[in-house]
């Protein structure tokens, strides 16, 4: 039948009526594109009226913007010392946390993953665990372990910790689950026990996977523990809190400046670290050394020493990063009747329509951002990447800003906003569309880098103008990323929308403070059940919908 | 049908095996002595690798019995069935190697029974266990590979490794699930040969599943065969002519395994 139609249509009038339908089936993809689009374009200009957002409002604070920069110019620097000690203090918090959670996260992660046979319990409650502290921004965390240790890097460091446990473990496990389970049936076979199997068996075949994980949110520590100090959690954020309370603006702008150098710097590091580890594994295997003579001992060349050296270093920082939070026992003892204060306070969950109107606030601010802000990433993705840029020189200027715009925490904008426009969900909406926009920024343009070249250059070859080889060779390559990385940028909006209250600039931020502040635990409590729903939730849409695209 | 050198190690009665409605083994009888080298032959689909994961326990069976040196698996707690895994080595088609690890440490892995911990690095395995290791993979001819990480060796070289790991054990019965079906014929012989080198030096039972009916005679003292979950032959390598194992194949073709 097919093979007559095709005749048919070979030997017909290419004006003759055709055949079949002309217009193409409606595919499931199509659907969900077009209700994703329809959804952002709701949300966005649902949160616009929700802020009261019009041009007026816009072109005010514009001009009051304008305002509080110039009284931060000329920035201000403290002293020398003062700073180094500030940077060592954040840089410590977010080593100390991060290896904290490296540490429990091993267990937590092996317990969580889906290979092990065993009791399911354990794996559930692994699993929840992993789902909360990541719902739950590591501000809120800091929060509530101020109150437990009191001020300083102790609880910031655990903030983190205890945050970062749940996406590193979360990685882990997804590692672990995609191993070849074969070398672990083997070493089964064997009689080993279930932890044999998982470290001795399982963790070396997923330990760069591992490793890969801890220094990303090492990455992400690092920016995170600079604006800790705003809730008193110790690092720089405390110095930037001081001198925006004393409305010294001018010192403020320096201090920023320094975060801005600080995290330029760590980009920096992570791109040589990155090139120099992908020159290492193109390197050769090692032969048998001349060195190792003994029949049983280890053969010492200079990758292994180099790993080793590089283990023992991150070991030992680590330990010096714990030691330097003073962690004494008695502190620690101290912190519990606070904890447990804080914890028998959380039952029963208080639920208030003053905590759903403040969710609610949070979750409109991030997606109306996030929705703004991809549009406005697409816009700066498209003038930088490498394969559509439009001039050099201009792709090199953005790109430069994109990194400098993203380094800067979402906080330290919303400090900014909240002091030139005051107090309100207006503030902080611009600060996550600032922070969104860069995002959506870089991963489209890396997205766009990555795609085949082919399509295009075919279109070029045979005669399209520029805007047609995009549309055809470029635009339906990029729209499973650009959705997939619109609903990312889309989730972390919400993380962080949740936690820009603490400084005043809208959401559900600000009642869980004061609820912390005026002992309310139960209010706390039913205010991080809610924003775990919703967390949780959101991801699941985001990845359902990124599961029907790509 | 079976000399009688000695005690049996592997004792399965009336054996039945299914997985969800399809049955796979059915009404298995079959009983090998110590230091016997046995082929089990078949068909893929045959029920060779579900029978040889029935004798050491990763798989319990839904009627009869098996005794395995003397112990029934599913009648064990979790301790003892890691005990009694610890006594019987198993060879795997697809080695089950760790690729980022040396060879030595690969080795070394087959101990983990004997030992408390879980071991991280050759170094935090105790000396005595490292020169047992590397004795091992002087038996199977790789002690200058021992510190190559397992995925920069070849095929043949990486089944021996996992031989070598499966010695370690000090095992009294090896059970080996098609362990030259990936690998190019000279390094098949190879493989077949330590196998056998072993059983006959150290008195060990060999259980060996295999596809290639020359290796299996050339090989085994004795061939079982298997077809659609039962045994249709069982009888000394000698007595055997290739023909009319062919002609099982031949047999099985036509019944449709394949479909």
């Amino acid at each position: 039948m097919v093979i007559g139609t095709e005749r048919r249509a070979a030997h017909a009038p290419e004006n003759a009526p055709a055949a079949g339908p002309l217009r193409p089936p409606l595919g499931a993809r199509t659907v969900v594109a077009a209700g994703l689009l329809t959804a952002a374009v709701t949300v966005t200009c649902v949160t616009f009226w929700w802020i009261g957002l019009s041009p007026s409002t816009l072109a005010a604070g514009l001009g009051d913007a304008r305002r509080l920069l110039e009284r931060m110019l000329p920035p201000e620097f403290p002293a020398a010392g003062d700073i180094a000690a500030l940077i060592v203090e954040t840089l410590l918090i977010a080593v100390a946390g991060t290896g904290l959670a490296a540490a429990a996260s091993v267990p937590l992660a092996f317990a969580a993953a889906r290979t092990r046979p065993g009791r399911s319990w354990t794996r559930s409650a692994a699993r929840l665990v992993i789902v909360l502290t990541r719902a739950v921004p590591t501000l809120v965390f800091a929060i509530l372990f101020v109150r437990a240790f009191g001020l300083g890097p102790l609880a910031g460091a655990l903030a983190v910790a205890v945050h970062s446990v749940g996406m590193i473990a979360k990685l882990l496990t997804d590692a672990i689950e995609e191993a070849d389970p074969l070398p672990a049936e083997a070493v089964r076979a064997c009689g080993a026990r279930e932890t044999q199997v998982a470290l001795s068996n399982v963790l070396p075949r997923v330990l760069p996977a591992f490793v890969a994980a801890v220094l990303y949110r090492l990455d992400i520590n690092i920016r995170a523990s600079s604006v800790l100090g705003v809730v008193g959690a110790g690092g720089i954020g405390v110095a930037l809190q001081t001198a925006l309370g004393s409305l010294n603006y001018r010192r403020a702008a320096g201090i920023i400046c320094v975060i801005i150098v600080l995290i330029l710097l760590l980009e920096l590091l992570s791109v040589v670290i990155g090139r120099r580890s992908g020159q290492d594994r193109s390197a050769g295997p090692a032969a048998l050394p001349a060195s190792a003579r003994a029949r049983h001992d280890v053969g010492w060349d200079r990758h292994r020493a180099l790993r080793f050296a590089g283990a023992g270093t991150a070991v030992v920082i680590f330990l010096a990063a714990l030691w330097s939070l003073d962690p004494r026992p008695d502190r620690l003892a101290d912190a519990w009747p606070n904890t447990r204060e804080m914890l028998t306070g959380m039952w029963p969950p208080a639920f208030s329509a003053e905590v759903f109107t403040g969710v609610l606030e949070s979750l409109l601010i991030a997606l109306g951002a996030a929705s703004v802000g991809a549009l406005g990433g697409l816009a700066l993705a498209l003038l930088t990447a490498g394969n559509v840029a439009p001039w050099r020189p201009l792709a090199a200027i953005v790109r430069v800003l994109v990194v400098v715009v993203r380094g800067i925490p979402d906080l330290v904008y919303a400090l900014l906003f909240v002091a030139a426009l005051g107090l309100g969900p207006f503030a902080g909406f611009l600060a996550l569309w600032i922070s969104c926009t860069a995002l959506a920024a870089k991963f489209f343009t890396d997205a766009l880098e990555r795609l085949d070249p082919v399509p295009h250059e075919a279109l070029t070859s045979v005669g399209a103008t520029r805007p047609q080889a995009f549309a055809g060779g470029i635009w339906p390559q990029f729209v499973p990323s650009f959705i997939g990385n619109g609903l990312f940028v889309a989730d972390l909006a919400l993380r962080e929308s949740i936690v820009l209250g603490v400084v005043g600039a809208g959401g559900v931020g600000y009642l869980m403070q004061e609820s912390i502040a005026t002992l309310r635990y139960d209010v706390t409590c039913a205010i991080v059940i809610v924003i775990t729903v919703v967390v949780y939730g959101i991801e699941t849409l985001a990845r359902l919908a990124r599961r029907h695209l790509l | 049908m079976s000399d009688t050198r000695g005690e049996a190690v592997l004792d399965l009665a009336h054996v039945g095996k299914g997985f969800g409605g399809t049955v796979v083994l059915d009404d298995i009888d079959l009983t090998v002595p110590q230091g016997q080298f046995v082929a089990l032959v078949g068909p893929s689909g045959a029920g060779k690798s579900t029978l040889l994961r029935l004798v050491n326990g990763m798989h319990l069976p839904d009627r009869g019995t098996v005794r395995t040196l003397g112990v029934d698996p599913a009648a064990c707690s979790r301790r003892e069935l890691r005990a009694l895994r610890s006594r019987v080595g198993f060879v795997f088609q697809q080695f089950g190697l760790v690729g980022r690890l040396s060879a030595l440490e690969n080795v070394l892995m087959g101990a983990l029974a004997t030992l408390r911990w879980p071991r991280y690095g050759v170094m935090s395995y105790p000396r005595a266990l490292r020169e047992r290791a590397v004795h091992q993979l002087d038996r199977v001819g790789l002690a200058d590979q021992r510190f190559q990480r397992c995925d920069t060796l070849s095929g043949g070289q990486q089944q021996r490794v996992a031989v070598a790991r499966t010695l370690l054990q000090r095992p009294e019965l090896i059970l080996a699930d098609e362990p030259v079906a990936s690998l190019d014929p000279a390094a098949s012989a190879m493989v077949l040969d330590i196998l056998k080198r072993i059983s006959v030096e150290d008195g060990i039972s060999v259980v060996c599943s295999l596809h290639q009916v020359d290796l299996a005679l050339s090989t085994a003292d004795r061939v079982v065969a298997l077809r659609s979950g039962r045994i249709v032959l069982d009888e000394p390598a000698a007595a055997l002519s290739a023909e009319r194992l062919h002609a099982l194949y031949e047999k099985a073709g036509a019944h449709g395994d394949r479909h």
